[in-house]
């Protein structure tokens, strides 16, 4: 299947930092992809260099095939985008955002946009300044998605709004989703959304792609090993694929990526009384993935499924 | 999809347009009204006969008078209005994935703001003109350089609108060297008026630097980044 995102090392210094380093994304047509990271972590400026609005220092971006800094008009109205804090006019009306945004497009799915509109109780005569901030989440993403874009990038879609309307929201999302042949990528801090709607994700850390694999793949990966020493470990613990460990007495809890053979092997070899291997959510191994020291975090890759 | 752009633009700048419009409106009417009162307060239609003498002989070289400087202010306000209501509503991005592209929309802005300050400007100047021809008189007749200065300060106010413009649109460290576009405009605008000969040398140099100026806003507007 062909890529509607492909980056090769791409990168981007803001002063003399480096937010994102040497980024080679691949983003299957079709798919869901979700970007993640901490604050910080170069998704937004990854996203805003894909649509874009900032030029990368170096390497390139395509997307639907083209060269970013080259791309058509028809192709970019292909391309949906609801941007963090979802920046619309404000001082417009409901009816005046879609008026405005309409002849930019050449297919228009009028029907669509009522639908979102009438389930989310939105009046097209209030401005948009006047909406909670869900409804103009709604507003935004109805009128990302009414041209029918083969892509739709979503650039923390659902921070600043509660638990209920993020609901509503994914809820939207996955609908569009059920449309088949749309890809979307997108960046969000909430971890249970991606669970729910992503089938692929990438970790960025310090602007570089430590992860890139199906969302199953890194949430099997990531294991918690907690072990029942007869007596407290002299020396640190060192197994590959060590994430973190923290010691407590005779008590020993190890967070490993790709527990396997191995790490049983290392194990079995500190002669333990007991040992529960636990698994994580995704937010839990995101959690226990990222907040390791990043010199040492184990990288996750497509290719590496293959092997 | 450009007059979608275009009555977007209009609408923002609606607000300033309509000020400018009561401004110009309320000094037309003030100098009427002052003429009219040093004229003796005789009935308006045998009132200023002198009016376009009285008109001409005031405002070209009254420069410390407000009623010089409301173009260019009109101009500068245009131009802060149009790029920074997108940086303060954190609009830009919106705009420049939009699908015509960046220098569509940033040229769609340009076209917008110019005509908006030029038929709004030009319609004072046309009002004022309007108004001394009918109080005109063979003793006192509105000849071409008493309304030749108006015109001129019209374009010049273009200058300022574009150098405005450039200093909203273009990215800097901090404030002062934002304004560097518009500083040098200024001073462009100043060596423009006191130059004789303005209908062959000033208008040369007006329109060269004027088309430069859109040049470099179109080529920042494309390239810069949006963050």
């Amino acid at each position: 299947m062909a890529n509607a995102i492909v980056t090769d090392r791409l990168t981007k210094y803001f002063g003399g930092r480096r937010v994102v380093n040497g980024l080679n994304l691949r983003v299957r047509e079709g798919s869901v992809y979700a970007l993640l990271g901490r604050n910080g972590a170069g998704k937004s400026t990854t996203i805003r260099m894909l649509l874009g609005l900032l030029k990368p220092d170096f390497g390139t971006a395509e997307l639907l095939g083209e060269e970013v800094s080259q791309i058509t008009p028809a192709t970019r109205a292909q391309i949906g985008w609801v941007g963090e804090g979802h920046p619309l006019y404000r001082w417009m009306t409901v009816d005046g955002a879609i008026r405005f945004v309409r002849p930019f497009y050449q297919q228009w799915n009028g029907e669509f946009v009522d639908q979102v509109l009438d389930h989310f109780d939105i009046p097209k005569k209030k401005r948009l300044s006047k909406l909670s901030n869900g409804q103009r989440a709604q507003v935004s993403l109805a009128l990302a998605v009414a041209p029918d874009p083969k892509l739709l990038i979503l650039d923390d879609p659902t921070i600043g709004l509660d638990a209920v309307v993020r609901r509503d929201f994914l809820e939207s999302i996955i609908q569009i989703i059920q449309q088949q042949g749309r890809t979307i990528l997108f960046s969000s801090h909430i971890l249970s959304d991606v669970d729910r709607v992503a089938d692929h994700i990438g970790i960025l850390s310090d602007g570089v792609l430590r992860v890139d694999c199906p969302t199953e793949h890194f949430r099997e990966s990531i294991r918690k090993v907690v072990v029942e020493l007869t007596e407290p470990l002299k020396e640190p613990p060192a197994c590959p694929g060590l994430l973190s460990s923290s010691a407590s007495g005779e008590r020993l809890e190890l967070v490993i990526v790709n527990y396997g053979d191995e790490h049983r092997a290392y194990i079995d070899s500190l002669s333990p009384r007991s040992m529960d291997v636990l698994e994580f959510n995704l937010e839990d191994a995101f959690v226990e993935y990222t907040r390791g020291r990043k010199g040492t975090m184990p990288v996750f890759r497509r290719e590496e499924l293959h092997v | 999809m450009f007059k979608s752009m275009m009555r977007k633009e209009l609408m923002e700048t609606l607000p300033i347009t309509v000020i400018a419009l009561l401004i110009y409106g309320g000094t037309l009417l003030g100098n009427l009204i002052d003429a009219i009162w040093k004229a003796g307060g005789r009935p308006f239609d045998q009132l200023p006969a002198n009016f376009s003498e009285y008109l001409a002989g005031r405002m070209p070289v009254d420069l410390e008078q407000g009623f010089w400087i409301m173009p260019l202010i009109f101009a500068l306000a245009l131009g802060l209005v149009q790029t920074l209501s997108d940086s303060v509503q954190g609009t830009w991005g919106y705009l420049m994935h939009l699908p015509p592209g960046r220098r569509k929309v940033i040229a769609t802005k340009l076209t917008v703001g110019v005509t908006a300050y030029l038929s709004c400007t030009g319609l004072f100047i046309l009002a004022c003109v309007t108004v001394a021809l009918r109080m005109s008189s063979p003793e006192y007749p509105l000849e071409w350089p008493m309304v030749s200065p108006y015109v001129q300060l019209m374009l010049i106010g273009v200058l300022i609108y574009l150098g405005t413009f450039l200093s909203g649109l273009r990215p800097a460290r901090w404030y002062g060297s934002r304004l560097i576009p518009l500083a040098r405009c200024c001073m462009v605008a100043w060596v423009l008026a006191i130059l004789s000969e303005w209908w062959i040398v000033s208008l040369l140099v007006l329109s060269v630097v004027c088309g430069m100026l859109v040049c470099v806003i179109l080529q920042i507007g494309g390239t810069r980044d949006f963050a």
